[in-house]
């Protein structure tokens, strides 16, 4: 059973990490932009040495597939914002019921490509230091677009389908860079408010996925029950994994929806809780594999984090990664 | 006691602290020269409300100088609660530490009537104490004590009450009860419905003379309003110098009742850019299209911590310019 980190990462131990202090340094020394965050050469190369060290900090806990380890000087959305034209972002938001904020966009026009999305060339970083494959993970439209300060002509289904444009042309480039997963990021939709947007998600997935034959595209679903969304999801052509939680409330519902499934997309399921501390046992672990394996044939199975490990101290982090990684591998090897 | 005028001015909790006060907090407590620390605390309290009242603020905030953050400081005081030693992402390049809940409390739950004393001796001007809310206190933190976040929330809000009754008998007169992660489950009534049972306890027995404030930030305030109102606070401090659209469109469907206020929070908490006078002008008479003047008071969005000391000061010189310019025009 293959073991993967489910998107970005905590860097600072005992309050210290190079990255963030080269942040405060950057500050110090020029006007914070967004702009000159983006060009300064500095910055950058710390960022390129932390991705380095997340890169072999996920293999020494004993992930199989990783993260790229790449850390924005502000936050994903903002970052991905700088490769679209013209595109302002707003204030911070919180995101889902974190204590984590990320600036949202503000799409008062059509989207369009300005420069090449800092994801891709993550991703070719992360995948010239290693020889794991590497999965680069997106938040994806439908998260950007509920969460954005809407107006104009940025509130359409064109401007919805331009956004779509933008992900799939990343998924491409990141195919074509020799990545074989990845993930989208689109929790919110299983929000109550946001259910009913399900079919732009899907359509969303489709066309990155037609876009990017050789990757597998993951859907990350955490922090709620897939309930009778399962099936529609497990319908949507190309699709190449669904990431579903299994932890804290969301655990028995979504084991039991299990019951459901079909067809061969691999199921990245989220067993260690992202957002609680405690590091559960590997016989903790085992239980879950077994729930899950009996609905899912342990061959599409991927073991996992219920959602980024960002949400949690960084020893806590690496802690669950490492207790994960050898519960699933024994699982993989003796079965329930 | 000073009456307030049309409009009153409130600040809303944290301010800017001096660098090497903010630096020597990151400390373990254990490690911290608690008489420097105490010094330096007092000294920045003061200097804060000597501010605010030479701007013009009506209702003052100590600018909570003493606190490491809105969670750990209660928790940590009331020795109920561990720092995590790896702070956590929060926005941008900022973290923030940890509290993991591992027991009762052990230390009585009266940590801010010394600095309510304090700021009191230091002002002529009504002085508001901000306390952190129960809900808030568990959704921001690990916990690995209680059995449930039900259990928590309502284990916490008896700490709370504690704080608050013992601040009344001391004679505070403005209370603000933060609950920011109120607005963050929204789509949970049974989580909404315990962060109101909670401060519903808290409030419980308070004297008609003081005034409940609860503060929200950063979040969907649509999908919590009307629901909010539940909360038993006088004045909602909400940030709302970008008032999403969707708020004003609730907001005329379902007008504020005539018996709350709103804080309406005028000028941006993370952005160090200096609002003008007008453009601060402009979000109050748009606020004033939806609140009656007698129901309405003036405030920043959030706690001005995460901008830099001047920009503070200049926002906060602006908002009282501005609130001025619309006063003039009420009267």
């Amino acid at each position: 059973m293959l073991v993967t980190t489910t998107g970005r990462l905590p860097i600072v131990s005992d309050g210290r990490h190079p990255l963030r202090a080269a942040v405060e340094e950057w500050r110090a020394r020029v006007t914070p932009t967004p702009d000159s965050a983006w060009r300064d050469e500095a910055l950058r190369a710390v960022q390129a040495e932390t991705q380095a060290e997340l890169l072999a900090a996920q293999a020494d806990a004993g992930a199989d597939i990783l993260d790229s380890g790449y850390v924005p000087v502000y936050d994903e959305w903002f970052q991905m914002a700088r490769a679209v034209a013209g595109l302002d972002v707003a204030a911070p938001l919180r995101y889902l019921d974190t204590n984590t904020y990320y600036h949202h966009w503000v799409l008062d026009k059509m989207p369009a490509r300005a420069a090449e999305s800092p994801t891709v060339s993550a991703y070719r970083h992360a995948a010239a230091l290693t020889a794991a494959p590497v999965k680069p993970a997106l938040f994806g439209p439908y998260t950007i677009w509920a969460y954005a300060d809407r107006q104009g002509g940025g509130d359409t289904p064109a401007a919805f389908s331009a956004l779509v444009d933008l992900w799939a042309e990343d998924a491409a480039a990141l195919a074509a860079a020799g990545a074989r997963y990845i993930q989208i990021e689109e929790s919110v939709v299983l929000r109550p408010k946001h259910r009913p947007d399900f079919p732009l998600v899907a359509q969303a997935v489709e066309r990155i996925a037609r876009a990017a034959p050789e990757a597998k595209i993951i859907l990350h679903l955490a922090c709620g029950e897939v309930g009778d969304l399962l099936e529609p999801l497990l319908a949507i052509p190309g699709l190449g994994g669904l990431g579903l939680d299994f932890t804290d409330a969301y655990r028995a519902p979504n084991l039991a929806a299990l019951a459901g499934w079909r067809g061969d997309a691999i199921l990245q399921a989220g067993i260690a809780d992202s957002r609680h501390i405690r590091v559960e046992t590997e016989s903790e672990l085992h239980e879950t594999l077994a729930a899950v394996a009996a609905a899912v044939p342990v061959e599409q199975c991927w073991a996992a984090p219920s959602t980024a490990l960002l949400y949690l101290p960084r020893h806590a982090a690496f802690d669950k990664l490492a207790t994960l990684a050898r519960a699933a591998h024994r699982f993989g090897k003796e079965g329930a | 006691m000073r009456e307030l005028p049309i409009l009153p001015i409130s600040s809303i909790g944290s301010l800017p602290k001096p660098p090497a006060l903010f630096q020597a907090e990151m400390a373990p407590l254990e490690q911290q020269d608690r008489a420097w620390m105490r010094r330096s605390q007092e000294a920045a309290v003061a200097d804060w409300l000597g501010i605010q009242e030479s701007l013009g603020i009506d209702v003052l905030v100590d600018g909570e100088q003493y606190r490491r953050s809105m969670t750990t400081y209660f928790l940590e005081g009331w020795g109920c609660a561990d720092i995590d030693p790896d702070p956590v992402w929060v926005l941008d390049n900022m973290y923030g530490q940890r509290a993991v809940i591992k027991r009762e409390a052990t230390a009585p739950r009266a940590l801010l009537v010394d600095w309510y004393r304090f700021a009191a001796s230091h002002a002529t001007r009504e002085i508001k104490v901000t306390v952190t809310g129960p809900y808030t206190l568990r959704d921001w933190v690990f916990d690995l004590h209680y059995a449930d976040r039900r259990a928590a929330v309502l284990g916490l809000a008896a700490y709370v009450r504690e704080e608050v009754h013992g601040l009344v008998a001391a004679g505070v007169r403005h209370l603000q009860i933060d609950e920011p992660a109120f607005v963050t489950r929204y789509d949970q009534p049974a989580e909404l419905d315990v962060a109101v049972e909670a401060m519903q306890r808290i409030c419980a027995d308070l004297p008609p003379h003081v005034t409940v404030s609860t503060h929200m930030c950063y979040g969907a305030f649509h999908e919590v309003y009307p629901k909010m109102l539940e909360l038993p606070a006088q004045v909602f401090c909400l940030e709302l110098a970008h008032v999403a659209p969707e708020m004003l469109d609730i907001l005329r469907r379902h007008p504020f009742p005539a018996d709350r206020a709103m804080g309406y929070g005028v000028v941006d908490a993370q952005d160090p850019r200096v609002e003008s006078v007008e453009e601060i002008e402009g979000r109050i008479r748009l606020a004033l299209e939806y609140f009656a003047p007698e129901q309405l008071w003036i405030n920043p969005d959030c706690g001005l911590q995460a901008v830099p000391r001047e920009s503070a000061v200049a926002k906060l010189e602006n908002l009282v310019a501005a609130t001025h310019r619309v006063r003039q025009t009420l009267a």
